[in-house]
C-alpha cells in the first residue's frame, strides 16, 4: 500500500508539472497575435479496486485544451475582409482626390463655368478680338483640366491594377501554407484520441485570418480537424492539404484581367465582395472606371454640342477653306456607319447650307443645300456636291479628311439638320470624343478669330459682325441639361459637380464602412481575447496552484518514504 | 467577462486613435474657417457649394453684361437725347422762315444752318460706342445712315437687334436701330424743311412745321423709351445685386464652421486624451506580478 502512495504522489507530480508547462506555455504567449489560450485538463487515474473497494490511482493531464469560439472565428473571418475591402477603398479614392480639386483650388466645375463666363462676354461683345481670346484661353483650360483629371483617375485605376498581380501570389503562397497547415493538423491528430494541434490549429486560424484580409472567404470545418475554404461564389479554393492556385487572367480589350483559377480556367466568383483583391478590383472595375466614364460622357456631350452649333457659325476671321478634322478610313461608306468617326451615328438625314461669299452680294444669296441621306450619302459624295457649287471645290484628301475650299471666296455654313459638320468636325471648335483626346480645334488654336459667334444670313448670306445668335447658342448650353450617348441629361458643369458629389459620397461611404468595420473589429477582438487571451494574473494563480499542488505530492512522497523507513527499521 | 490586460490596452490605444482624428480634423475646421473644403469630407456639401459658386458666377457675369447694356443703352440715350434740341432748332427756324415776309436770300441763309442742322443729325445717327456705330444694328463694318444725292437718309445697317445676354437664356436689346420711324420722321422733316427753304417754298415750310413737330415728338417718344429700358436694366440689376448678397449669405451659412461648438470639441478632445495617456501609463502598474516580488 506504501508503494501505491508513492505512485500516487508521482503521478501528481507529474501532472502538476505539466499544467506548469501549459501554465509556462500561456504566459509565453502573452502577446503572441493569434495565440489561444490552454488548458490543461487533470482527471483522476482509473481507480484499482482492492478487497471490494475502489482506491484511487492518482492524477493526469488527459487534455490540453485549447479556448477559442468558432463562431466568433467566422465572424473576424467576414469582418477581416470587409474591413480591408472597405480600408482599400479608402486609400485608393484618397489617392486620386486631388484630381476632383477642392473649394481653394480651381476644379473642374470653376474652370467649366469660367468658359462660359468668357463665352458671354463674347456673346455680348463679339467684335471684341479680347474675348474671343478669352475664349480660347477657357476652352484650353477644359481641354487641359478634363483630359488630365481622366489620366490622374486613369492612374489610379493602373495603380490598383498594378497591385492585383503581386496579391494574387500572395493569396497563393497562403493557400499553400493553410493546406499544408491542414495536413500537419490531420497527421498530429490521428496520432492519438485526445491529442490537440493546438498551436498549428492556432497558426492555420492565423493564416485563414491573414488570407480574409486579401479575398472574401466561407470557412467550413470539417469532423476530423481539416478545414474547406471557398470564395463567396462557391467555389472550391482549400480541401484539407489541397490549394486551388488563382491567376490573372488575359486581359479583353482594353479591359483589365479577371481574376480565374489555374486549374480549370474559370473565373473565381465573388471576390469582389470583400478582402484587399476586391477593394482594388472595386476600385478598378466599379469607382474609378465609373469615374473615368462620366468624365466621358461630361467631354463627349460637351464637344459634339458645343460643335453643333458652333460648325453652323463664322467668326470674324474670313475662312476660305476648312478641312475636317476627323478622318474617314472609308469615304466610300455612308458618313453614317463610317467606324473611324466617333460621332458618325448621330449623322441623320438632312442637310447643310453652304455660303459662298464670291461677291456682293454672293452670286447665290442664301448658300445650297447640301443633302445627306443617312444610310446613303458617302464622303466621296458629299465631295461631288460641294464642288457642284459655284466657286468652291471639296475632295477627301489622302488621309480621308473632307477639304472645302472656296479659294479666294470666304465661305460659311449654316443650318447643319444632319450633324455631319459636327461629326466631321468641320469648322469645329473641340475635336475629340471623350476625355482622354478632348482638345481645342487646331484652327480656333492658332486663331481666336475662328471662334464662331454668328451665323451667315439665311437670305442673303451676308455675315454681320456683331451678330452673336451663335455665341448665345453655345452660352445657353451652359444650363441646359442634354445627354447625346444616353447618360441622364444634364448640363456641363452639372456633370462636373455629380462628378465631384459621388466621389465624395464615395469616399464617405468608405469611410463610414472603415469606421464600423473597425469597431467590429474591436468588439470581436475583444471577445476573442476575452475568451482565447491569456490573463495575467489567472495564470500566476493557476501557477501557484499547481505550484503549491507539486509541493503537496512531494510531501506525500517524503510521508511515504517515511513511513517505509519506519517499517524497514522493524525489519532491521 | 474575462477580462485581460491586452484587451485594456486595445480600448484605449482604439480611444487614444478616434481622439487624435477628432483633433485633426477640429485643427482643419478652425484653420479653415469652412466645415469642408474637399469633396471627401462631406460629398452632398460640397455639391451644394458648387452650385452656389455656380449661380455666383452666373450673377457676377450677368452683372458684368447689364454695364454693357447700360453703357450701350446710356449712350444710345445720350445722343438721341441731343437730337431733339436740334430738331426743335430746325422747328423754329422752320416757323421763322414760314413768315412770307421774308426774302428768298433769308431763307437761303436759314437753308444754310438746316443743312448744318442735318448734318449734326447725321454724325449723331452715326455715333459709335466701343469702335461700332450704335445705330446700325449688328452690322457695325458700316455706318447707320448715309444721305443719297437728294439728301434723304438711307439705313446702311441691318435688322438685326445689338442683345445683350444677361443669364444663359435671358437677353436685353441693348440698341435703337436706325431705321426705326423716328430716325425716319426726323431726316425726312429737315429734308423737307431744306427744300422748301432752298425754293423758298412758304407753304411747303409751313408744312415742314407739323413735320418737324411729330419728327420731333417721336424722337423725345424713342428717348423717353430707352430711358425706360435703361431703368427696367436698373432694376435687373438691383435684383442680380440682392440675389449677390443672398448667395453669400448662403455660402457663409453652408460652409462656415460653427467656431464655438468645434472649439469646445477641441478641448474636450484634449481632455479625454490626456486621461487616456495618464491610463495608459497606470495600467502597467496594476498586475499580480508586482506583489510577488
Amino acid at each position: 500500500m506504501i508503494l501505491r502512495n508513492l505512485n500516487i504522489g508521482l503521478s501528481s507530480l507529474l501532472a502538476q508539472q505539466k499544467a506548469i508547462d501549459v501554465v509556462s506555455q500561456n504566459i509565453a504567449n502573452v502577446n503572441t497575435p493569434g495565440y489561444s489560450r490552454q488548458t490543461a485538463q487533470l482527471s483522476s487515474t482509473v481507480p484499482e479496486t482492492l478487497a471490494g473497494r475502489d482506491f484511487g490511482t492518482g492524477v493526469n493531464v488527459t487534455n490540453v485544451s485549447r479556448s477559442m469560439d468558432p463562431i466568433l472565428a467566422q465572424s473576424q473571418i467576414a469582418n477581416n475582409s470587409l474591413t480591408s475591402l472597405a480600408q482599400t477603398l479608402q486609400q485608393g479614392l484618397a489617392n486620386v482626390e486631388a484630381s476632383f480639386g477642392n473649394l481653394d483650388v480651381p476644379g473642374l466645375t470653376t474652370t467649366l463655368d469660367d468658359f462660359f463666363v468668357a463665352q458671354q462676354q463674347l456673346a455680348n461683345t463679339p467684335e471684341d478680338p479680347l474675348s474671343s481670346l478669352n475664349v480660347q484661353t477657357r476652352a484650353q483650360d477644359i481641354a487641359i483640366r478634363i483630359s488630365g483629371m481622366r489620366q490622374q483617375i486613369v492612374d489610379g485605376q493602373t495603380a490598383a491594377n498594378q497591385e492585383i498581380s503581386p496579391l494574387v501570389t500572395q493569396v497563393n503562397n497562403l493557400l499553400d501554407q493553410i493546406a499544408g497547415l491542414n495536413k500537419h493538423i490531420l497527421v498530429n491528430e490521428s496520432s492519438g484520441p485526445s491529442n490537440n494541434a493546438n498551436d498549428l490549429r492556432d497558426q492555420r486560424d492565423m493564416a485563414v485570418m491573414e488570407l480574409s484580409k486579401l479575398i472574401p472567404l466561407q470557412r467550413v470545418a470539417t469532423n476530423n480537424g481539416g478545414l474547406i475554404l471557398q470564395t463567396p461564389g462557391g467555389d472550391l479554393l482549400i480541401q484539407n492539404d489541397t490549394a486551388r492556385h488563382l491567376q490573372l487572367g488575359p486581359a479583353v480589350g482594353s479591359s483589365f484581367s479577371n481574376i480565374e483559377f489555374t486549374d480549370t480556367g474559370m473565373p473565381a466568383q465573388g471576390l469582389e465582395q470583400g478582402g484587399k483583391l476586391g477593394g482594388l478590383i472595386t476600385l478598378r472595375d466599379n469607382q474609378m472606371a465609373g469615374y473615368v466614364q462620366t468624365l466621358d460622357s461630361l467631354a463627349a456631350n460637351l464637344i459634339f454640342t458645343v460643335n453643333q452649333l458652333h460648325t453652323g457659325g463664322t467668326g470674324s476671321t474670313a475662312v476660305t477653306q476648312y478641312t475636317s478634322a476627323q478622318a474617314s478610313n472609308n469615304p466610300a461608306a455612308a458618313v453614317n456607319a463610317d467606324a473611324t468617326i466617333p460621332f458618325a451615328s448621330k449623322i441623320v438625314t438632312g442637310s447643310f447650307t453652304l455660303h459662298v461669299l464670291d461677291a456682293v452680294p454672293p452670286t447665290v444669296p442664301g448658300g445650297t443645300a447640301i443633302n445627306i441621306t443617312a444610310g446613303t450619302t458617302t464622303l466621296n459624295q458629299i465631295a461631288i456636291d460641294i464642288s457642284a457649287v459655284a466657286g468652291v471645290t471639296a475632295s477627301v484628301n489622302a488621309s480621308g479628311q473632307l477639304v472645302v475650299d472656296g479659294g479666294a471666296n470666304r465661305i460659311a455654313f449654316t443650318n447643319d439638320t444632319s450633324n455631319l459638320l459636327a461629326a466631321y468636325e468641320i469648322n469645329a471648335f473641340f475635336n475629340g470624343s471623350t476625355a482622354a483626346d478632348f482638345s481645342v480645334d487646331a484652327a480656333i488654336l492658332s486663331d481666336a478669330g475662328r471662334i464662331a459667334t454668328g451665323a451667315a444670313d439665311a437670305t442673303t448670306s451676308t455675315i454681320a459682325p456683331a451678330d452673336n445668335t451663335v455665341a448665345l447658342a453655345i452660352l445657353a448650353l451652359r444650363d441646359q441639361a442634354v445627354s447625346i450617348d444616353g447618360s441622364v441629361a444634364a448640363s456641363p458643369v452639372q456633370r462636373a459637380a455629380n462628378l465631384a458629389s459621388t466621389y465624395g459620397l464615395d469616399v464617405a461611404a468608405a469611410n463610414q464602412q472603415v469606421s464600423y468595420r473597425q469597431a467590429e473589429a474591436s468588439s470581436l477582438a475583444s471577445q476573442r481575447a476575452s475568451i482565447s487571451g491569456v490573463n495575467m494574473d489567472e495564470e500566476l494563480v493557476n501557477m501557484m496552484q499547481f505550484q503549491r499542488a507539486y509541493e503537496a505530492a512531494a510531501k506525500v512522497i517524503q510521508t511515504s518514504n517515511q513511513m517505509l523507513d519506519s517499517l524497514m527499521s522493524l525489519v532491521r | 467577462m474575462r477580462v485581460t490586460s491586452q484587451q485594456m490596452y486595445d480600448s484605449l490605444l482604439a480611444g487614444i486613435r478616434n481622439q487624435l482624428q477628432t483633433q485633426a480634423d477640429s485643427t482643419d475646421q478652425i484653420s479653415s474657417g469652412r466645415r469642408f473644403t474637399r469633396p471627401s469630407q462631406d460629398g452632398l456639401g460640397y455639391k451644394t457649394s458648387l452650385d452656389i459658386r455656380h449661380v455666383q458666377k452666373g450673377i457676377d457675369s450677368g452683372l458684368q453684361a447689364i454695364s454693357v447694356a447700360k453703357l450701350r443703352l446710356g449712350s444710345s440715350q445720350n445722343a438721341l437725347s441731343q437730337m431733339v434740341p436740334i430738331i426743335q432748332r430746325a422747328q423754329v427756324l422752320a416757323v421763322q422762315q414760314a413768315n412770307a415776309t421774308l426774302s428768298a436770300g433769308e431763307r437761303t441763309a436759314a437753308a444754310t444752318e438746316v443743312s448744318r442742322l442735318q448734318e449734326q443729325l447725321l454724325a449723331l445717327s452715326n455715333e459709335s460706342f466701343q469702335g461700332s456705330p450704335l445705330f446700325a444694328g449688328t452690322a457695325t463694318s458700316s455706318t447707320a445712315i448715309t444721305l443719297d444725292g437728294a439728301g434723304n437718309a438711307v439705313y446702311q445697317g441691318n435688322t438685326q437687334d445689338r442683345v445683350v445676354a444677361i443669364t444663359s437664356t435671358e437677353t436685353l436689346t441693348t440698341n435703337v436701330r436706325a431705321d426705326h420711324t423716328a430716325f425716319t420722321q426726323v431726316f425726312s422733316s429737315i429734308q423737307a424743311l431744306k427744300t422748301a427753304l432752298t425754293a423758298n417754298d412758304v407753304t411747303a415750310i409751313q408744312n415742314s412745321v407739323n413735320t418737324l413737330t411729330a419728327a420731333g415728338n417721336a424722337m423725345t417718344e424713342l428717348t423717353a423709351e430707352v430711358g425706360g429700358r435703361l431703368s427696367s436694366v436698373g432694376l435687373r440689376e438691383q435684383t442680380f445685386f440682392d440675389m449677390r448678397t443672398q448667395m453669400e449669405a448662403r455660402l457663409n451659412t453652408h460652409e462656415s464652421v460653427d467656431i464655438a461648438k468645434v472649439a469646445t470639441q477641441l478641448t474636450q478632445s484634449q481632455t479625454a486624451l490626456q486621461a487616456a495617456y495618464a491610463e495608459v501609463s497606470r495600467l502597467g502598474n496594476l498586475s499580480l506580478v508586482n506583489y510577488l516580488k
